[in-house]
Protein backbone atom coordinates (compact mmCIF):
# COMPACT_ATOMS: atom_id res chain seq x y z
CA UNK A 1 0.00 0.00 0.00
CA UNK A 2 1.17 3.30 -1.17
CA UNK A 3 1.52 5.82 1.59
CA UNK A 4 0.24 9.04 -0.08
CA UNK A 5 -2.39 8.46 -3.45
CA UNK A 6 -3.92 10.77 -5.46
CA UNK A 7 -6.06 10.70 -8.55
CA UNK A 8 -7.05 13.48 -10.37
CA UNK A 9 -6.75 16.01 -7.80
CA UNK A 10 -8.63 19.46 -8.35
CA UNK A 11 -8.40 22.29 -6.03
CA UNK A 12 -10.15 25.75 -7.50
CA UNK A 13 -10.50 28.48 -4.79
CA UNK A 14 -13.07 30.84 -4.02
CA UNK A 15 -13.05 33.51 -6.90
CA UNK A 16 -11.95 30.71 -9.22
CA UNK A 17 -8.32 30.58 -8.92
CA UNK A 18 -7.46 26.91 -10.12
CA UNK A 19 -4.92 25.99 -7.64
CA UNK A 20 -4.54 22.21 -8.49
CA UNK A 21 -5.62 20.52 -12.08
CA UNK A 22 -6.03 17.08 -12.61
CA UNK A 23 -3.28 15.93 -9.86
CA UNK A 24 -2.29 12.34 -9.95
CA UNK A 25 0.86 10.96 -8.13
CA UNK A 26 1.69 8.40 -5.44
CA UNK A 27 4.07 8.09 -2.52
CA UNK A 28 6.10 5.08 -1.34
CA UNK A 29 6.15 4.15 2.53
CA UNK A 30 9.30 4.73 4.08
CA UNK A 31 10.44 7.46 1.72
CA UNK A 32 11.73 10.83 1.49
CA UNK A 33 9.18 12.74 -1.52
CA UNK A 34 9.62 16.40 -2.75
CA UNK A 35 7.47 18.30 -4.09
CA UNK A 36 8.85 21.05 -5.96
CA UNK A 37 7.69 23.99 -7.72
CA UNK A 38 7.85 27.86 -8.31
CA UNK A 39 6.48 30.17 -5.66
CA UNK A 40 2.19 29.63 -6.19
CA UNK A 41 2.54 26.32 -8.65
CA UNK A 42 0.53 24.47 -6.18
CA UNK A 43 2.82 22.97 -3.61
CA UNK A 44 1.57 23.72 -0.34
CA UNK A 45 -2.41 23.32 -1.48
CA UNK A 46 -1.58 19.22 -2.21
CA UNK A 47 -0.05 19.33 0.85
CA UNK A 48 -2.91 20.91 2.26
CA UNK A 49 -5.00 18.88 1.07
CA UNK A 50 -3.40 16.02 1.47
CA UNK A 51 -2.51 16.55 5.37
CA UNK A 52 -6.42 16.81 5.35
CA UNK A 53 -6.54 20.70 6.25
CA UNK A 54 -8.01 21.58 3.13
CA UNK A 55 -10.77 20.17 1.07
CA UNK A 56 -10.44 19.25 -2.57
CA UNK A 57 -12.75 20.56 -4.89
CA UNK A 58 -13.26 16.99 -7.15
CA UNK A 59 -10.30 14.05 -6.94
CA UNK A 60 -9.69 11.16 -5.14
CA UNK A 61 -6.71 11.01 -2.41
CA UNK A 62 -5.77 8.43 -0.42
CA UNK A 63 -3.07 8.35 2.90
CA UNK A 64 -2.66 5.04 4.14
CA UNK A 65 -5.50 3.73 2.68
CA UNK A 66 -7.63 6.15 4.36
CA UNK A 67 -9.99 8.56 1.98
CA UNK A 68 -9.09 12.36 2.32
CA UNK A 69 -12.37 13.77 2.78
CA UNK A 70 -14.60 10.74 4.54
CA UNK A 71 -11.67 9.01 7.09
CA UNK A 72 -10.24 12.55 7.99
CA UNK A 73 -9.81 11.30 11.58
CA UNK A 74 -7.90 8.07 11.11
CA UNK A 75 -5.51 10.03 8.96
CA UNK A 76 -4.56 12.47 11.66
CA UNK A 77 -4.27 9.95 14.06
CA UNK A 78 -0.99 8.67 11.88
CA UNK A 79 0.27 12.33 10.40
CA UNK A 80 2.31 15.37 11.39
CA UNK A 81 2.47 18.40 9.96
CA UNK A 82 5.04 21.84 9.75
CA UNK A 83 2.64 24.79 7.83
CA UNK A 84 4.75 26.56 5.65
CA UNK A 85 5.17 30.23 7.65
CA UNK A 86 4.27 28.72 10.53
CA UNK A 87 6.09 30.03 14.20
CA UNK A 88 6.31 29.27 17.67
CA UNK A 89 5.04 30.40 20.41
CA UNK A 90 7.06 33.27 21.83
CA UNK A 91 6.38 32.87 25.61
CA UNK A 92 7.01 29.27 25.42
CA UNK A 93 10.73 27.42 25.86
CA UNK A 94 11.71 25.08 22.99
CA UNK A 95 11.51 21.94 25.15
CA UNK A 96 8.06 23.33 26.26
CA UNK A 97 6.86 23.71 22.43
CA UNK A 98 8.04 19.97 21.66
CA UNK A 99 6.38 18.41 25.27
CA UNK A 100 3.23 19.98 24.98
CA UNK A 101 2.41 19.50 21.52
CA UNK A 102 3.12 16.04 22.03
CA UNK A 103 0.36 15.82 25.10
CA UNK A 104 -1.93 18.18 22.82
CA UNK A 105 -1.46 14.98 20.50
CA UNK A 106 -2.77 12.19 23.03
CA UNK A 107 0.86 11.39 24.77
CA UNK A 108 1.25 11.13 28.21
CA UNK A 109 3.70 14.17 30.54
CA UNK A 110 6.20 11.66 30.93
CA UNK A 111 6.72 9.93 27.69
CA UNK A 112 6.41 13.64 26.21
CA UNK A 113 8.95 14.77 28.05
CA UNK A 114 11.29 11.68 27.00
CA UNK A 115 10.40 12.34 23.61
CA UNK A 116 11.31 15.95 23.87
CA UNK A 117 14.74 15.36 25.69
CA UNK A 118 15.41 12.61 22.48
CA UNK A 119 14.69 15.25 19.61
CA UNK A 120 16.52 18.46 21.50
CA UNK A 121 19.43 16.40 21.11
CA UNK A 122 19.06 15.38 17.69
CA UNK A 123 18.41 18.24 16.16
CA UNK A 124 21.28 19.79 18.05
CA UNK A 125 18.57 22.14 20.64
CA UNK A 126 19.92 21.46 23.62
CA UNK A 127 21.60 24.81 24.43
CA UNK A 128 18.80 26.57 23.43
CA UNK A 129 16.60 24.21 25.11
CA UNK A 130 14.90 26.38 28.29
CA UNK A 131 15.49 29.50 26.18
CA UNK A 132 12.17 31.48 25.35
CA UNK A 133 11.38 31.43 21.33
CA UNK A 134 11.28 34.93 21.48
CA UNK A 135 14.93 35.28 21.83
CA UNK A 136 15.91 32.64 19.30
CA UNK A 137 16.61 33.99 15.53
CA UNK A 138 14.61 33.30 12.69
CA UNK A 139 16.45 29.61 11.80
CA UNK A 140 16.30 28.54 15.13
CA UNK A 141 12.71 28.99 15.29
CA UNK A 142 11.98 26.90 12.45
CA UNK A 143 14.26 24.13 13.96
CA UNK A 144 11.68 24.09 16.56
CA UNK A 145 8.69 23.21 14.30
CA UNK A 146 10.80 20.64 12.93
CA UNK A 147 11.68 18.98 16.14
CA UNK A 148 7.78 19.39 16.90
CA UNK A 149 6.69 17.33 14.17
CA UNK A 150 9.96 14.94 13.88
CA UNK A 151 9.11 14.23 17.84
CA UNK A 152 5.79 13.18 17.11
CA UNK A 153 7.00 9.93 15.36
CA UNK A 154 3.93 9.79 12.72
CA UNK A 155 3.68 7.52 10.09
CA UNK A 156 3.46 10.57 7.60
CA UNK A 157 5.34 13.67 7.85
CA UNK A 158 4.20 16.94 5.62
CA UNK A 159 6.78 19.12 5.75
CA UNK A 160 5.68 22.59 4.18
CA UNK A 161 9.33 23.89 3.47
CA UNK A 162 10.62 23.02 6.39
CA UNK A 163 14.66 24.07 6.04
CA UNK A 164 13.65 28.15 5.34
CA UNK A 165 15.37 30.42 6.84
CA UNK A 166 18.32 27.80 8.27
CA UNK A 167 21.97 28.22 7.88
CA UNK A 168 23.67 25.10 5.59
CA UNK A 169 24.88 23.62 9.08
CA UNK A 170 21.62 23.53 10.38
CA UNK A 171 19.83 22.51 7.22
CA UNK A 172 22.46 19.50 6.72
CA UNK A 173 21.08 18.69 10.91
CA UNK A 174 17.45 18.70 9.97
CA UNK A 175 18.62 16.69 6.81
CA UNK A 176 20.23 13.70 8.90
CA UNK A 177 17.33 13.98 11.08
CA UNK A 178 14.58 13.49 7.49
CA UNK A 179 16.63 10.40 6.12
CA UNK A 180 16.52 8.74 9.69
CA UNK A 181 13.14 8.81 10.13
CA UNK A 182 12.87 7.75 6.83
CA UNK A 183 15.28 5.18 7.49
CA UNK A 184 13.22 3.85 10.60
CA UNK A 185 10.23 3.84 8.14
CA UNK A 186 8.71 6.84 8.19
CA UNK A 187 7.54 8.45 5.02
CA UNK A 188 8.15 11.92 4.53
CA UNK A 189 6.42 14.18 1.81
CA UNK A 190 7.99 17.84 1.93
CA UNK A 191 8.07 20.69 -0.08
CA UNK A 192 11.07 22.82 -0.73
CA UNK A 193 12.43 25.27 -2.96
CA UNK A 194 16.04 24.38 -2.72
CA UNK A 195 17.10 21.09 -5.50
CA UNK A 196 19.90 20.47 -3.24
CA UNK A 197 18.29 19.39 -0.54
CA UNK A 198 15.49 17.58 -3.11
CA UNK A 199 18.68 15.89 -4.50
CA UNK A 200 20.46 15.35 -1.19
CA UNK A 201 17.65 13.89 0.85
CA UNK A 202 14.93 12.81 -2.07
CA UNK A 203 14.17 9.21 -2.99
CA UNK A 204 11.61 10.30 -5.35
CA UNK A 205 11.14 13.70 -6.99
CA UNK A 206 7.79 15.90 -8.30
CA UNK A 207 7.54 18.70 -9.88
CA UNK A 208 4.42 20.81 -10.17
CA UNK A 209 3.76 24.03 -11.75
CA UNK A 210 0.19 25.78 -12.25
CA UNK A 211 -0.79 23.41 -10.58
CA UNK A 212 0.04 20.61 -13.20
CA UNK A 213 2.17 17.70 -12.39
CA UNK A 214 5.20 17.85 -14.87
CA UNK A 215 6.63 14.28 -14.13
CA UNK A 216 7.57 12.43 -11.00
CA UNK A 217 10.08 9.66 -10.21
CA UNK A 218 13.32 9.23 -9.13
CA UNK A 219 16.44 11.04 -9.45
CA UNK A 220 17.81 9.22 -11.87
CA UNK A 221 14.21 8.43 -14.01
CA UNK A 222 14.61 12.43 -14.32
CA UNK A 223 17.82 12.62 -15.62
CA UNK A 224 16.32 10.08 -18.74
CA UNK A 225 13.57 12.63 -19.43
CA UNK A 226 16.66 14.97 -21.14
CA UNK A 227 19.26 13.87 -23.53
CA UNK A 228 21.64 16.94 -22.08
CA UNK A 229 24.30 15.61 -19.94
CA UNK A 230 26.70 18.73 -19.48
CA UNK A 231 25.91 22.65 -19.50
CA UNK A 232 27.80 25.46 -19.13
CA UNK A 233 27.11 28.74 -18.04
CA UNK A 234 28.35 31.76 -19.77
CA UNK A 235 27.77 35.49 -18.88
CA UNK A 236 24.71 37.44 -21.17
CA UNK A 237 27.16 40.12 -21.76
CA UNK A 238 28.97 40.96 -25.47
CA UNK A 239 28.00 37.81 -26.54
CA UNK A 240 25.23 36.77 -29.63
CA UNK A 241 22.93 33.60 -28.14
CA UNK A 242 22.46 32.42 -31.80
CA UNK A 243 26.37 31.88 -32.28
CA UNK A 244 25.76 29.19 -29.39
CA UNK A 245 23.12 27.41 -30.68
CA UNK A 246 25.08 25.15 -32.62
CA UNK A 247 26.50 23.48 -29.34
CA UNK A 248 23.52 22.76 -27.65
CA UNK A 249 19.89 24.10 -26.41
CA UNK A 250 20.53 27.54 -25.32
CA UNK A 251 18.71 29.38 -22.59
CA UNK A 252 18.80 33.09 -21.33
CA UNK A 253 18.53 33.78 -17.75
CA UNK A 254 18.92 37.04 -16.46
CA UNK A 255 22.19 38.07 -17.28
CA UNK A 256 23.35 34.20 -18.10
CA UNK A 257 23.34 31.82 -20.84
CA UNK A 258 22.82 28.60 -20.15
CA UNK A 259 23.43 26.02 -22.56
CA UNK A 260 22.63 22.57 -22.41
CA UNK A 261 24.90 19.53 -24.11
CA UNK A 262 24.46 16.18 -25.21
CA UNK A 263 28.10 15.21 -25.25
CA UNK A 264 31.70 15.70 -24.35
CA UNK A 265 32.13 16.45 -27.84
CA UNK A 266 29.96 19.66 -27.89
CA UNK A 267 31.07 20.93 -24.59
CA UNK A 268 34.75 21.20 -26.21
CA UNK A 269 33.64 22.92 -28.96
CA UNK A 270 31.82 25.31 -27.07
CA UNK A 271 34.86 25.28 -24.67
CA UNK A 272 37.18 26.37 -27.99
CA UNK A 273 34.91 29.21 -28.63
CA UNK A 274 34.73 30.96 -25.41
CA UNK A 275 38.89 30.51 -25.30
CA UNK A 276 39.07 31.97 -28.95
CA UNK A 277 36.12 34.62 -28.00
CA UNK A 278 37.63 35.27 -24.64
CA UNK A 279 34.14 34.24 -22.87
CA UNK A 280 34.36 33.29 -19.83
CA UNK A 281 32.65 30.10 -18.91
CA UNK A 282 31.53 27.13 -16.32
CA UNK A 283 31.09 23.73 -17.03
CA UNK A 284 29.34 21.28 -14.77
CA UNK A 285 26.69 18.29 -14.89
CA UNK A 286 23.45 18.33 -15.00
CA UNK A 287 21.44 19.17 -11.91
CA UNK A 288 18.40 18.60 -10.68
CA UNK A 289 17.91 22.51 -11.10
CA UNK A 290 18.96 22.39 -14.62
CA UNK A 291 16.02 20.07 -15.20
CA UNK A 292 13.54 21.68 -13.14
CA UNK A 293 14.22 25.00 -15.07
CA UNK A 294 13.87 23.38 -18.73
CA UNK A 295 11.23 21.47 -17.82
CA UNK A 296 9.13 24.81 -16.18
CA UNK A 297 10.00 26.77 -19.27
CA UNK A 298 9.07 24.22 -21.81
CA UNK A 299 5.60 24.16 -20.07
CA UNK A 300 5.40 27.89 -20.13
CA UNK A 301 6.56 27.95 -23.68
CA UNK A 302 4.08 25.19 -24.75
CA UNK B 1 -8.42 5.57 26.54
CA UNK B 2 -9.56 8.56 24.40
CA UNK B 3 -10.94 10.36 27.67
CA UNK B 4 -7.52 10.31 29.13
CA UNK B 5 -5.81 11.74 26.04
CA UNK B 6 -8.55 14.31 25.74
CA UNK B 7 -7.80 15.74 28.98
CA UNK B 8 -3.85 15.66 28.72
CA UNK B 9 -4.75 17.61 25.16
CA UNK B 10 -6.77 20.03 27.53
CA UNK B 11 -3.64 20.14 30.08
CA UNK B 12 -1.29 21.03 27.60
CA UNK B 13 -3.69 23.62 25.66
CA UNK B 14 -3.94 25.15 29.40
CA UNK B 15 -0.42 25.16 30.15
CA UNK B 16 0.36 26.36 26.29
CA UNK B 17 -1.49 29.06 26.34
CA UNK B 18 -2.38 30.08 29.67
CA UNK B 19 -0.14 28.78 32.99
CA UNK B 20 2.52 29.42 30.99
CA UNK B 21 2.52 33.29 29.57
CA UNK B 22 0.57 33.99 32.96
CA UNK B 23 3.88 33.07 34.75
CA UNK B 24 6.29 35.10 32.58
CA UNK B 25 3.89 37.44 32.05
CA UNK B 26 1.91 38.47 35.36
CA UNK B 27 0.36 41.96 34.34
CA UNK B 28 -2.39 40.19 32.35
CA UNK B 29 -3.89 39.39 35.88
CA UNK B 30 -4.00 42.86 36.67
CA UNK B 31 -5.05 43.70 33.63
CA UNK B 32 -7.67 41.42 33.72
CA UNK B 33 -8.72 42.55 36.98
CA UNK B 34 -8.52 46.47 36.60
CA UNK B 35 -11.87 46.50 33.94
CA UNK B 36 -14.14 45.84 36.61
CA UNK B 37 -12.90 46.74 39.72
CA UNK B 38 -12.64 50.12 38.15
CA UNK B 39 -16.50 50.12 37.39
CA UNK B 40 -17.04 48.55 40.77
CA UNK B 41 -14.99 51.51 42.52
CA UNK B 42 -17.27 54.14 40.59
CA UNK B 43 -20.58 52.92 41.07
CA UNK B 44 -19.11 52.82 45.01
CA UNK B 45 -18.94 56.66 44.40
CA UNK B 46 -22.26 57.46 43.62
CA UNK B 47 -24.60 54.30 44.19
CA UNK B 48 -25.94 52.67 47.09
CA UNK B 49 -24.53 49.93 48.86
CA UNK B 50 -27.29 47.38 47.10
CA UNK B 51 -25.90 49.17 44.04
CA UNK B 52 -22.67 47.87 45.23
CA UNK B 53 -23.65 44.83 45.25
CA UNK B 54 -25.26 43.96 42.02
CA UNK B 55 -22.46 45.10 40.09
CA UNK B 56 -20.53 42.78 42.02
CA UNK B 57 -22.26 40.00 40.55
CA UNK B 58 -22.03 41.70 37.44
CA UNK B 59 -18.26 41.69 37.37
CA UNK B 60 -18.13 38.18 38.16
CA UNK B 61 -20.56 37.29 35.13
CA UNK B 62 -18.86 39.90 32.63
CA UNK B 63 -15.61 38.52 33.74
CA UNK B 64 -16.83 34.88 32.52
CA UNK B 65 -18.10 36.47 29.42
CA UNK B 66 -15.04 38.13 28.58
CA UNK B 67 -13.15 34.88 29.19
CA UNK B 68 -15.48 33.06 26.80
CA UNK B 69 -14.99 36.63 24.01
CA UNK B 70 -11.11 36.62 24.62
CA UNK B 71 -11.15 32.85 23.13
CA UNK B 72 -11.49 34.98 19.61
CA UNK B 73 -8.30 36.96 19.37
CA UNK B 74 -6.40 33.92 20.69
CA UNK B 75 -7.85 31.30 18.07
CA UNK B 76 -7.36 33.97 14.82
CA UNK B 77 -3.76 34.32 16.26
CA UNK B 78 -2.86 30.76 16.75
CA UNK B 79 -4.67 30.40 13.19
CA UNK B 80 -3.46 32.63 10.68
CA UNK B 81 -0.25 34.18 12.46
CA UNK B 82 1.40 30.87 13.84
CA UNK B 83 -0.12 28.55 11.73
CA UNK B 84 -0.49 26.25 14.70
CA UNK B 85 -4.22 25.43 14.45
CA UNK B 86 -2.72 23.88 11.16
CA UNK B 87 -0.64 21.49 12.93
CA UNK B 88 -3.43 21.15 15.57
CA UNK B 89 -5.84 19.93 12.64
CA UNK B 90 -3.23 17.51 11.25
CA UNK B 91 -3.43 16.08 14.78
CA UNK B 92 -5.74 13.58 16.52
CA UNK B 93 -7.24 16.45 18.37
CA UNK B 94 -11.11 17.30 17.80
CA UNK B 95 -11.92 20.70 17.09
CA UNK B 96 -14.16 20.92 20.46
CA UNK B 97 -11.05 19.74 22.68
CA UNK B 98 -8.86 22.42 20.76
CA UNK B 99 -12.02 24.90 21.51
CA UNK B 100 -12.27 23.67 25.71
CA UNK B 101 -8.40 23.64 25.96
CA UNK B 102 -8.30 27.38 24.90
CA UNK B 103 -11.71 27.89 26.60
CA UNK B 104 -9.77 26.88 29.72
CA UNK B 105 -6.57 28.56 29.36
CA UNK B 106 -8.40 32.08 28.84
CA UNK B 107 -10.27 31.09 32.38
CA UNK B 108 -7.00 30.54 33.80
CA UNK B 109 -6.31 34.46 33.12
CA UNK B 110 -9.61 35.68 34.74
CA UNK B 111 -9.80 32.81 37.29
CA UNK B 112 -7.81 35.09 40.16
CA UNK B 113 -10.43 38.42 38.99
CA UNK B 114 -13.13 36.00 39.92
CA UNK B 115 -12.17 34.55 43.04
CA UNK B 116 -11.10 38.24 44.19
CA UNK B 117 -15.08 39.61 43.54
CA UNK B 118 -16.36 35.92 44.88
CA UNK B 119 -14.14 36.75 48.46
CA UNK B 120 -15.27 40.47 47.84
CA UNK B 121 -18.83 38.83 48.02
CA UNK B 122 -18.48 36.85 50.61
CA UNK B 123 -16.91 39.57 52.46
CA UNK B 124 -20.34 41.38 52.26
CA UNK B 125 -22.28 38.88 53.01
CA UNK B 126 -23.93 38.37 50.29
CA UNK B 127 -23.20 34.43 49.50
CA UNK B 128 -24.88 31.54 50.97
CA UNK B 129 -24.65 27.92 50.78
CA UNK B 130 -27.73 27.70 49.12
CA UNK B 131 -26.82 30.68 46.45
CA UNK B 132 -23.87 28.97 45.53
CA UNK B 133 -25.33 26.20 42.99
CA UNK B 134 -27.11 28.86 41.57
CA UNK B 135 -24.53 31.57 41.00
CA UNK B 136 -22.26 28.68 40.13
CA UNK B 137 -24.81 27.69 37.15
CA UNK B 138 -25.22 31.13 35.93
CA UNK B 139 -21.61 31.74 35.52
CA UNK B 140 -20.84 28.46 34.13
CA UNK B 141 -23.39 28.79 31.32
CA UNK B 142 -22.10 32.63 30.43
CA UNK B 143 -18.85 31.06 29.98
CA UNK B 144 -19.95 28.21 27.35
CA UNK B 145 -22.32 31.04 25.42
CA UNK B 146 -19.42 33.10 25.17
CA UNK B 147 -16.61 31.05 24.65
CA UNK B 148 -18.68 28.94 21.84
CA UNK B 149 -19.43 32.47 19.87
CA UNK B 150 -16.12 33.24 20.49
CA UNK B 151 -15.13 30.36 18.99
CA UNK B 152 -17.62 30.13 15.84
CA UNK B 153 -17.00 33.54 14.83
CA UNK B 154 -13.10 33.27 15.27
CA UNK B 155 -12.89 30.34 12.79
CA UNK B 156 -14.37 32.85 10.58
CA UNK B 157 -12.22 35.48 10.11
CA UNK B 158 -8.81 35.75 8.84
CA UNK B 159 -7.77 39.59 10.20
CA UNK B 160 -6.34 39.62 13.62
CA UNK B 161 -7.56 43.46 13.57
CA UNK B 162 -11.04 42.78 12.76
CA UNK B 163 -11.37 40.21 15.63
CA UNK B 164 -10.27 42.88 17.97
CA UNK B 165 -12.58 45.09 16.96
CA UNK B 166 -15.28 42.95 16.92
CA UNK B 167 -14.26 41.42 20.60
CA UNK B 168 -14.69 44.46 21.87
CA UNK B 169 -18.04 45.17 20.34
CA UNK B 170 -19.39 41.96 21.30
CA UNK B 171 -18.09 42.63 25.01
CA UNK B 172 -20.02 46.21 25.15
CA UNK B 173 -22.73 44.51 23.52
CA UNK B 174 -22.53 41.19 25.74
CA UNK B 175 -21.29 42.65 29.16
CA UNK B 176 -21.73 45.98 29.50
CA UNK B 177 -24.64 47.24 27.69
CA UNK B 178 -27.41 44.78 29.44
CA UNK B 179 -28.45 44.89 33.02
CA UNK B 180 -25.62 42.76 34.50
CA UNK B 181 -23.97 45.58 36.54
CA UNK B 182 -26.75 47.24 37.29
CA UNK B 183 -30.48 46.52 38.19
CA UNK B 184 -32.85 45.66 34.97
CA UNK B 185 -35.82 47.70 36.70
CA UNK B 186 -33.49 51.11 36.33
CA UNK B 187 -34.74 50.78 32.11
CA UNK B 188 -37.64 51.81 30.81
CA UNK B 189 -39.80 48.85 30.12
CA UNK B 190 -39.02 48.80 26.13
CA UNK B 191 -35.16 48.48 26.71
CA UNK B 192 -36.07 45.79 29.66
CA UNK B 193 -37.81 43.85 26.46
CA UNK B 194 -34.49 44.21 24.97
CA UNK B 195 -32.10 43.54 27.29
CA UNK B 196 -33.77 40.35 27.91
CA UNK B 197 -33.10 38.42 24.90
CA UNK B 198 -28.76 38.41 26.11
CA UNK B 199 -28.52 35.96 27.57
CA UNK B 200 -26.11 37.49 29.97
CA UNK B 201 -29.11 39.31 31.16
CA UNK B 202 -31.10 36.59 32.68
CA UNK B 203 -27.37 34.90 34.31
CA UNK B 204 -27.94 38.00 36.11
CA UNK B 205 -31.13 38.16 36.76
CA UNK B 206 -30.87 34.64 38.41
CA UNK B 207 -27.35 35.33 40.38
CA UNK B 208 -28.82 38.70 41.76
CA UNK B 209 -32.02 35.97 42.80
CA UNK B 210 -29.67 33.91 44.59
CA UNK B 211 -28.27 36.31 46.53
CA UNK B 212 -31.72 38.52 47.13
CA UNK B 213 -31.13 41.22 45.59
CA UNK B 214 -33.94 41.13 43.01
CA UNK B 215 -37.07 38.83 43.91
CA UNK B 216 -37.90 36.36 41.12
CA UNK B 217 -41.15 34.33 40.82
CA UNK B 218 -40.22 30.39 40.23
CA UNK B 219 -41.99 30.97 36.38
CA UNK B 220 -39.52 34.11 35.65
CA UNK B 221 -36.82 32.44 37.56
CA UNK B 222 -37.77 29.03 35.19
CA UNK B 223 -37.76 30.99 32.01
CA UNK B 224 -34.24 32.93 32.45
CA UNK B 225 -32.89 29.72 33.29
CA UNK B 226 -34.20 28.16 29.94
CA UNK B 227 -33.16 31.31 27.86
CA UNK B 228 -30.00 30.98 29.32
CA UNK B 229 -29.31 27.14 28.60
CA UNK B 230 -30.94 27.54 25.05
CA UNK B 231 -28.62 30.25 24.05
CA UNK B 232 -25.76 28.27 25.53
CA UNK B 233 -26.66 25.22 23.84
CA UNK B 234 -27.98 26.67 20.17
CA UNK B 235 -24.10 28.35 19.96
CA UNK B 236 -22.42 25.30 21.53
CA UNK B 237 -24.10 23.31 18.68
CA UNK B 238 -23.20 26.16 16.75
CA UNK B 239 -19.34 26.00 17.33
CA UNK B 240 -19.26 22.46 17.06
CA UNK B 241 -20.89 22.16 13.67
CA UNK B 242 -20.50 24.91 11.98
CA UNK B 243 -16.78 25.98 12.84
CA UNK B 244 -14.67 25.83 9.54
CA UNK B 245 -11.96 23.28 10.95
CA UNK B 246 -10.75 21.95 7.91
CA UNK B 247 -10.92 24.54 5.69
CA UNK B 248 -12.68 24.49 2.16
Amino acid sequence: MDAVVSEDLVKIYEGGVKALDSVSLSVKQGIVYSLLGRNGAGKTTFLRIMATQLLPTSGRGHVLGYDIVSEARKIRENIAVIPQESRPMYILTVREHVKYFLMMRGLPMYEASQRASRIIHELDLEEYSNTLCMKLSGGLRRKVLVAMAMATEAEILFLDEPTTGLDPLSRRLVWDVIQRASRSGQTIFLTTHYMDEAEKISNEIAIIHSGRLLASGSLEEFKKLTPYKLKAEIPADNIRIEELREYGRVLKLGRRIIVYMADEESSRKLHDYCISTETPVAFSPLSLEDLFIKMVEENENS
Amino acid sequence: MKIVREIRALNALVLMNGLKPIIRSPLWLVVELSFPLTLIFFISLYASEKAVSEALIGAAISLMTLSGLALQSDVVWLRVELKFQDMAVASPISPTTYMLGLALSELAYSSPAILLIIVLMIFRGMITLGSIPLIFLSLILCWLFATSLGFYLSTKITDLRHIWALSSLLSVLISMLPPVYYSIDLLPEWAQALSLIIPTTHAALLAKDAVNLTSLTLFNKSISFIILLTWTILLTIIAANRSTWREK
